[in-house]
Parts: C-alpha cells; structure tokens; sequence
C-alpha cells in the first residue's frame, strides 16, 4: 500500500469484534482513498465488500 | 414476556467508521490530522438515513469529548429538514467525571455508577437511546454488556492513524442485521447483539 502497488481489495468482514491481535492496515504513511465496487452479504453474517483505486 | 423485552429501550452506538476502524474526527470539527474525512462522501442517501435516525431517537447519550464539540457546535446550527433542532432539543445525558458545566440544552450529567445509570434509562419509556461517538463511553458500556445495536457507516478510506472505536477489552460476538450501500461507497452495517432477546430474558 505505501508502494501505491495494490489495485483491489476484497475484504470480508465477520460480525465479531476481537480487540486485539494483529489488524491488516497498520504502519501506513499516507491514507487512501478507495471506491466501493461491490458488496454481497452472506447468511452467516459475513459482509464481503469490494475496492478498488479510487480514480 | 416478548412484550416486555420489546419496551426496553435500546442502546444503540452510530458511528462513522473508516476501513480500518478509526472514529476519531469526522467531521473535521477537532482539526485533527486526517479530520473531515466523511465530508466527501455525503449525498442525500446519507442525509436521509441520519435524519431518519435522529427522528427515531428519543435521547442522546454521550462521553464528555464527543458533548463538547457538539456543544460547542449545534446551538448555532439551522437546516430546513430539522436536524439540528431535533439534536438541539433532545435530552441529553453526558457521562463525566470533570465537565462542571452542562449548558447544551436539556443536558444532564450522569454521576456514579455509569451501568447502573444507562440500565436505569433503559427502563424509562420513550424511543431509543443514541450513542455517537464517545469511544471511551462505548467501550466501558460493552463490557458491561449493555449495548443493544451498533450502526456503523464504513468510508472507503484507510486513514493509517487516529483513534478505533474498539479496544482491547472490547470482544464481542454480534448479528448482523442490515447491510445497504450507498452510492458514495459507504456501506451500512448494522449490527445487533447476538441471542439479543434470550439475553434481555436472562436479565429480567
């Protein structure tokens, strides 16, 4: 991400909030602007959201 | 008994959340470093739905941060939908152990026992219980178990650096109830707590 290097993410996001422990978006040098391109949500409670660069 | 659980006013939190789950500073009012970073995103489909749930809500509930930017904000504020008015008017219930002075309109402080106090006003009649911002207070309300529903508007941003909503203490199994994007790319997730009604059956 501090590359500029990744074009899409496709996160799924569980209905469970731990607290702790290691998270994905950490030790950024700048902050980035994303468009939603998509979200589906599942029966279990996952929500999987899709994003790609923000043009 | 399913009457009984059902007039129980909710607690419920609403939050601007970024995609990695920082609060702090949405609307730029605390000139933090990345403060401000909803304002892109506001369209009507998000107006609406803030409008709609200020209308739903019966009081508000906030820690001393989140009570003096907004104290210090919305009395000046007017808009034609009413917003600002029905904020203005609400009661508002402030959890501090500092502030001396409550001049927002119908505020009052919650002293001592805090789960006590917030499980008090749930028992009172009226329409639900809003949270909006107030991390320190949402987090100490979890752990006592005592929030009901957490509305979160997730941004299509990754801001790198500011407060989180949830800390370390903060674990939580939750029920997702509704999902609805907006056409500015952020997505509503609504979440409430897990087995919610044998819960509040447990309880009585």
């Amino acid at each position: 991400m501090n590359l500029d290097l990744i074009d899409e993410y496709w996160l799924n996001v569980n209905p469970i909030v731990l607290g702790k422990g290691k998270p994905l978006f950490k030790d950024l040098s700048n902050m980035h602007k994303l468009k939603l391109l998509g979200s589906k949500t599942y029966k279990t409670g996952v929500v999987n959201l899709h994003y790609g660069r923000a043009s | 008994m399913v009457g009984q659980v059902s007039n129980m006013r909710k607690v419920v939190v609403s939050e601007f959340v970024s995609l990695d789950g920082v609060v702090e500073d949405p609307g730029g009012s605390e000139k933090s470093k990345h403060g401000g970073w909803t304002r892109p995103y506001w369209n009507d489909e998000v107006g609406k739905f803030k409008l709609d749930e200020i209308f739903a809500t019966g009081a508000l509930l906030l820690g001393r941060v989140t009570y003096q930017g907004f104290a210090a904000a919305w009395p000046s504020v007017k808009d034609e939908q009413g917003f600002a008015d029905r904020m203005n008017n609400l009661p508002k219930h402030v959890v501090s152990t500092t502030l001396e002075k409550f001049d927002w309109n119908n505020s009052t402080r919650i002293k001592g026992n805090i789960p006590e106090e917030v499980s008090r006003l749930k028992q009172q009649p009226g329409q639900d219980i809003l949270i909006f911002g107030s991390g320190e207070l949402v987090r100490e309300l979890m752990q006592h178990d005592l929030i009901d529903e957490y509305r979160l508007l997730v941004y299509p941003v990754v801001l790198g650096s500011g407060k989180r909503l949830f800390g370390d203490e903060s674990k939580k199994t939750l029920k997702l109830v509704e999902t609805k994007p907006f056409s500015s790319g952020v997505v509503l997730l609504r979440y409430q707590r897990a087995a919610n009604v044998v819960n509040n059956a447990l309880r009585r």
